[in-house]
């Protein structure tokens, strides 16, 4: 690279770039990263099940394995530990979607929680789609797909 | 009596709030993560392990034999191409902060809280490793134990991935993983218990029994530190829709890590948290960095020089105007004596010369002369009523001699100053009458008043009654308007469409639809003629397409004076309306609810930049970390952590010695578990649906953040030959022979399947 191209280059970047920069020894030079190693959550757990209802129903057509070497299942999984839908009656209360306040009322026309008439008047004025923004919060918004 | 009224609302003057400021760049110090001097002792023991927490907050890295770990850093990554200098860089941690270019390209190797993406995640273990200094072992690689944290019941996928990253990039001679929270429960010295770890993306809980997780009774709540960051950032984004600055998630972490608590009992807080003495204590103002725009201070010579400049004008103008409608009025005034004569003809004429006549006027019947008449009659009368002119200082000459005098008998002088007098003349009668009649509409005014007066005095409910009617439609037809105006601002509403249907009927040659009213007669020009502006009701199309404006505003201001009026009328007569009643006084700020969550326990001064930068957050510093107690808060349909709590501790634990020793120790770590009050509302909560006297404790890591790493390294640091660490370890060799599934069972990890 020439001198006057080099002294456009990014100081800072280059004095804290230390992975181009520096040796690295510790790495194999044999190593070959797969072509693809980027997996969203949703496509791993997506593959898990499908491979696990796989070995399942294939069972009959493959040599079976012995008793002893079967792998002790443990059951827990990423998906099946998470927690189940709360079942408890005081979890079902209600706040106001904009102040967080108890609410006793919702708008029939945005289906928003709101604790008094200044905060209903409030959700009249409120610009087009913060209604729909509020109840993305809440998880209650309705996409149409 | 007004001022004082209103001196007597006025708050008390209250000191300024204390502003919290919030940073606008991410903290940077250079060489923060620097490499610490690597201990040459050590060098190539390979008894020696390298313990990684790999935790998707924040990446720990040091040697076992460390009291912390060396490197703490963000796991971010961030590659950059630079176009002009045709070089790309790589950085990762701390530095990815150091330049606007690689802060904006920062990326995460981590998916909730598994690794998804291990291009970015072998960047970030080459990092590490050179910041170790680690210079390769006898057979290269990194010539040390790898001790390795991961998620609960980490996906297979991940798992294999991860593993064979580490012995086929790195060459490690042997491997092992562990669960952080676990770490951190051993390293606080716990035995049996029920570890809540609660950390950035999601929260676990796990039951210990005789110092090994119970992995299969574990539970996991997608909530974390990253969730209610962003769960901050979209509250006060909506709270402040028109904020000036954009509101980084960054910030938001650090605002609620700095400003929210847990509450003891948040039914109650909350209730009460906008009364104004609770909310002057607790209402955080954060105040935003600005830039103030200095507007340019007239002087007051200035300003007076301005208006009287503007005054000169107007009164010119209004003089020319004045003149212009007098004129017009005394032409208006010839024009009606013309046609009364005309009328008066009617009787004296024969019927054939009076029609000639009245054609050669351009009038068909007589009916129209009449019409034509009376709508004369009419404008001048509502003419006369307005202000003709300035009132002249001398009246000059009340006799016009010259008038009685014919044309012939005058000369050329005479006829002009005849002339002149006349025009004077006419311009002095249509002054009289039109004082006359401003005379006659002030009279009607007095006598009004004087009704209304003696009305009040005859029967004040009445009286009463009517005016709080009148204010009652005042109120209303102000609210009406706040509502179209409301309604005009959404493209979808009725109001707006039917402003545009006006519209396009207005603009088109061909008006669509022509509703013929009765009681108007047809238009009378043959052609395209419509009688648009006939009736003066016409012109209020105009009105109802246009939005805002000045004309909107004078009509606004109209309304409020009359409100005005009627209001001090009450507070004088009605002795049940009093101050508070008053528009003003429900529309003060210190009444308003949201103008108390959105403002605080001051007045809000528009023009203030400062106040304009500031968010005031109060209802968010218990709501935002709630979350994790009422996840359907949040839209989160799961159960909180103490249902999973007094589930696992209640049902799932089925031998009672078990639960008995568990109950006995519950173990918080995790950094959404460092805010203020969380142990006590967690035991609070849990004695609540715990049996009674069950021995329930309830404790916090020391440090909640960093004790999973010094867990993981005192837990790999024991030299002696049956060590757990030592068991639980695959090494090289075990890989290459069994393959990329194995591993084997330890307390603080576990087998995973399939």
């Amino acid at each position: 690279m020439a001198p006057q191209q080099a002294s456009q280059t990014n100081t800072v970047l280059d004095a804290l770039d230390v992975i181009t920069s520096h040796p690295r020894p510790f790495k194999s030079p044999s190593w070959k990263p797969a072509a693809r190693r980027t997996k969203t959550l949703k496509q791993i757990l997506t593959d898990a099940t499908r491979s696990q209802t796989a070995t399942q129903n294939n069972s009959g057509t493959s040599t079976p394995l012995p008793p002893a070497a079967m792998p002790q299942p443990i059951g827990a999984t990423y998906s099946n530990i998470e927690s189940a839908p709360s079942l408890h009656p005081a979890h079902t209360k209600k706040w106001c979607d904009i102040t967080g306040l108890p609410a006793n009322y919702t708008d029939p026309k945005t289906k928003l929680r709101y604790t008094n008439k200044e905060v209903y008047s409030a959700i009249r004025q409120l610009p087009p789609g913060a209604a729909d923004r509020y109840l993305e919060l809440r998880g209650a918004n309705v996409v149409l797909k | 009596m007004p001022t004082t009224a209103s001196s007597s609302r006025l708050p008390s003057p209250k000191p300024p709030p204390k502003l919290y400021t919030v940073r606008d760049t991410p903290s940077y110090t250079p060489g923060a993560s620097s490499t610490a001097a690597f201990d040459q002792n050590h060098k190539h023991n390979g008894e020696i392990a390298i313990v990684i927490d790999n935790g998707s907050w924040q990446t720990r890295a040091g040697f076992s034999h460390d009291p912390s770990p060396r490197i703490l850093c963000p796991p971010l990554v961030s590659r950059y191409r630079d176009r002009k200098a045709l070089k790309t860089y790589t950085v990762c941690g701390y530095d990815v902060f150091a330049d606007p270019n690689s802060r904006a390209q920062a990326k995460t190797p981590f998916d909730a809280n598994v690794v998804s993406n291990f291009d970015q995640m072998e960047t970030l273990l080459d990092y590490c490793f050179i910041k170790l200094g680690i210079e390769g072992g006898a057979s290269g690689g990194i010539g040390h134990p790898l001790v390795m944290t991961e998620a609960v019941c980490n996906p297979g996928y991940n798992r294999r991935m991860m593993t064979e990253l580490v012995f086929e990039c790195y060459n490690a001679p042997s491997l092992v993983y562990g669960i952080d929270s676990l770490f951190s429960y051993s390293y606080n010295g716990g035995q049996n218990g029920l570890v809540v770890s609660s950390s950035n993306t999601a929260t676990h809980l796990i039951p210990v029994l005789n110092g090994k997780g119970i992995v299969s009774m574990a539970t996991r709540l997608n909530w974390g530190g990253s969730q209610s960051a962003d769960y901050m950032q979209k509250l006060l984004q909506l709270k402040y829709p028109t904020f000036p600055a954009k509101l980084q998630t960054w910030q938001a972490e650090s605002l609620m890590m700095e400003h929210c608590y847990i509450s003891g009992g948040y039914k109650e807080e909350v209730r009460t948290y906008l009364d104004p003495e609770v909310l002057e204590e607790k209402d955080r103002v954060i105040q935003f960095p600005f830039v103030e725009t200095i507007k340019i201070e007239k002087s007051q010579e200035e300003l007076d020089r301005i208006a009287e400049r503007r005054k000169e004008s107007g009164r010119k103008l209004q003089e020319q105007a004045a003149k212009a409608r007098l004129e017009k009025l005394i032409k208006k005034e010839q024009e009606l004596e013309y046609y009364k004569t005309i009328q008066a003809r009617a009787n004296t004429d024969t019927k054939r010369d009076f029609k000639r006549l009245l054609e050669s006027n351009d009038f068909p019947s007589e009916a129209h002369l009449a019409k034509k008449i009376k709508e004369l009659d009419l404008t001048i009368r509502r003419a006369r009523k307005q202000d003709i002119g300035p009132e002249e200082e001398e009246e000059g000459p009340k006799e016009f001699p010259l008038l009685e005098v014919p044309d012939e008998d005058l000369d050329e002088e005479g006829r002009k100053q005849k002339r002149h007098q006349k025009l004077m003349k006419s311009n002095h009668d249509a002054r009289q009458r039109a004082k006359a009649e401003k005379e006659a509409e002030k009279a009607r005014i007095a006598e009004e008043a004087q009704k209304d007066v003696e009305s009040r005095e005859r029967d004040l409910e009445a009286w009463v009654g009517q005016r709080r009617a009148a204010r009652e439609a005042l109120l209303a037809k102000v609210k009406d308007r706040q509502r179209l105006k409301a309604e005009l601002s959404d493209r979808k509403s009725l109001a707006s469409q039917m402003r545009m249907k006006s519209i396009a009927n207005l603009a088109s040659d061909t008006p669509a639809s022509k509703k013929r009213r009765r009681g108007v007669p047809p238009p009378t020009g043959e052609g395209g003629d419509d009688d648009f502006g006939r009736n003066d009701d016409d012109w209020a199309v105009y009105r109802n397409i246009g939005t805002g404006g000045d004309e909107e505003d004078e009509e606004e201001e109209e309304l409020n004076t009359a409100l005005k009026s009627i209001e001090a009328q009450l507070l004088q007569f009605d002795p049940e309306f009093d101050e508070n009643d008053t528009q003003d006084a429900q529309s003060d700020w210190s009444k308003s609810m949201l103008h108390a969550f959105l403002r605080g326990t001051r007045p809000f001064d528009v023009d203030n930049q400062a106040e304009a930068n500031q968010f005031h957050l109060n209802i968010e510093r218990i709501r935002v970390p709630e979350v994790v107690f009422q996840p359907a808060m949040a839209g989160v349909d799961q159960a909180g952590i103490i249902e999973i709590a007094s589930d696992i501790l209640l049902h799932r634990i089925s031998n009672p010695e078990d639960r008995d020793k568990a109950l006995k120790d519950i173990f918080l770590t995790g950094g959404n578990c460092m805010f203020q009050g969380f142990q006590e509302r967690l035991e609070k909560e849990l004695m609540a649906v715990l049996p009674y006297d069950c021995g329930l404790g309830v404790r916090k890591a020391k440090d909640p953040i960093g004790d999973a790493w010094r867990g993981a390294a005192q837990w790999c640091s024991k030299t002696e030959k049956d060590a757990e660490w030592k068991k639980a370890i695959v090494t090289r060799e075990e890989y290459l022979e069994k393959g990329v599934e194995y591993l084997k069972v330890s307390s603080l990890s576990f087998l995973h399947v399939l």
